[in-house]
């Protein structure tokens, strides 16, 4: 599928161009664009077929390629005499919205922070256990496992979307989205409890482990009770240790 | 001043990456941290920095059109400072108590978050402009030229790195003039602190973490601001 595989390589710049008022159109047509050249061989086809994708679209930049795959389809067929515009224009927007909940759900709420917490424990374990193993396996390793299954669920996105004789709605139950949503935070839980562990053991030569449980904690209650941003709980925390080092300690000059 | 510049084009592209091209998640402060560590020629360092801003902003994530602030430019300001003026040099204050020797990599930190936050208004300001392609192209379309569509990424994407290289290249001249002073004078018992700030700080990102996937109050994060 050679027409696939361009779509897939240029759905990689699909927020490029994203601004406020189309938001990621222009990348959805510059993903599209050569597919379209191919189907609208008259120009005045092409250019009704750019001014209809010209209004506004936006969704997860990885759900994207669903869309993509689901409108050359439909392009296609309309082409050749199926479908109507309006089933094409509805598709397109009535999509975007439920693909970008589920996507933020999946891949930026859970299984980045996963894989941050992996990079995370990896390089804990090569400072405890394995002085000897090379640093950079970490930064390489992160990008391996976050991209490697990313990568397979894109492509098969566009190629089950494009391919799908019937409704996407049945494609995408095929994902099992609700196993994932309940399932990976129970792993994050059991991730971040391994760190938590790991830290005590590391820090236990140096006395810290009190303190990194005791922040824990404080973290989880100024979250929950006071709504504070990480940012904002950085710079709080900060100011109290320097402040209780000062009062116990003196300035230390 | 070689090293300023790669680094510059290097944090670049890492930080185009998060909004603009690819989504591959190069960055990560995880990956980012290292490798410009590598490149300026202390791999330790970065990695430290890298997991400490990992940690910290593990929850912040780009939801819906909201923009999140930019952990890659933290990262590599922070790296560069941090190998390139390291803790003890000579000509301290005498007398100030030599700490743990984590000491730099928090102060650098703590004074690079700012810029990612900074960095999130000029994506902001650069997403509002990007609009000017989108008039330009209606016009092209009415004319028939669609191969403008490929001129209007590449050159998007162009100013997303251009952008990115500036503003690197400003901060980390002006802070490499300033902040090295400052770190000279600050006392012993605060640089001490800040040497314990580096075993604490994990614990914000664990916490948040924790209320994330453990409370699943996932509307709450959306509608937080991020300052």
């Amino acid at each position: 599928m050679k027409k696939l595989n361009k779509i897939f390589l240029r759905s990689f710049m699909l927020q490029a161009v994203w601004n406020y008022e189309t938001m990621q159109t222009m990348g959805f047509l510059y993903a599209l664009y050569p597919s379209f050249k191919k189907i609208y061989t008259d120009k005045n086809d092409l250019k009704d077929t750019f001014r209809r994708h010209m209004d506004y679209f936006n969704t997860h930049p990885y759900m994207a390629l669903f869309v993509m795959g689901d409108i050359l389809r439909l392009e296609e067929e309309y082409a050749q005499g199926g479908k109507t515009l309006d089933e094409i224009s509805l598709i397109k927007k009535q999509l975007g919205g439920p693909l970008a909940a589920l996507g933020d759900k999946i891949f930026w709420s859970t299984w980045r922070p996963l894989m941050g917490l992996v990079g995370v424990i990896g390089t804990m374990f090569i400072y405890k256990c394995c002085r000897n193993i090379p640093l950079w396996i970490i930064p390489a390793g992160f990008l391996i496992i976050y991209n490697a299954p990313v990568i397979y669920f894109k492509y098969r996105a566009l190629k089950s979307s494009y391919c799908a004789r019937t409704d996407i709605v049945i494609t995408l139950k095929k994902i099992n989205s609700n196993i994932l949503i309940k399932y990976l935070p129970v792993f994050g839980l059991t991730l971040i409890s391994i760190i938590l562990i790991m830290a005590l053991f590391i820090y236990e030569s140096q006395g810290y482990g009190w303190y990194l449980l005791g922040g824990t904690v404080f973290t989880v209650i100024a979250r929950s009770a006071f709504k504070l941003s990480a940012t904002r709980l950085v710079y709080l925390i900060t100011l109290i240790v320097i402040a209780g080092n000062l009062i116990f300690k003196g300035i230390g000059y | 001043m070689a090293a300023l510049l790669i680094v510059s084009i290097l944090g670049a592209v890492f930080s185009a990456d998060s909004t603009a091209i690819g989504q591959i998640m190069i960055s990560r402060p995880i990956f980012c941290g290292p490798v410009i560590g590598l490149i300026i020629g202390d791999i330790e360092t970065g990695l430290k920095i890298g997991m400490l801003m990992e940690l910290i902003w593990i929850t912040v994530v780009p939801m819906g059109v909201s923009l999140p602030p930019d952990s890659s430019v933290v990262t590599t300001i922070a790296t560069y400072l941090a190998v390139i003026f390291p803790g003890n040099i000579p000509g301290n204050i005498p007398g100030n108590i030599p700490a743990g020797g984590q000491e730099h990599i928090v102060f650098y930190l703590l004074m690079a978050i700012p810029m990612g936050i900074l960095f999130k208004k000029l994506d902001i300001l650069h997403r509002k402009y990007n609009s000017y392609f989108v008039y330009k192209m209606e016009q092209k379309i009415n004319e028939g030229k669609f191969g403008y569509i490929n001129k209007a990424i590449y050159s998007s994407a162009l100013f997303f790195i251009l952008k990115g290289f500036i503003f690197l290249m400003v901060i980390i001249l002006t802070a490499s003039l300033v902040l090295p002073g400052i770190y000279r004078v600050i006392p012993g018992n605060i640089k001490d602190s800040m040497n314990l700030l580096f075993y604490i700080l994990p614990a914000v990102g664990l916490g948040t973490a924790m209320t994330t996937f453990f409370f699943k109050k996932s509307r709450r994060l959306r509608n937080e601001k991020i300052k």
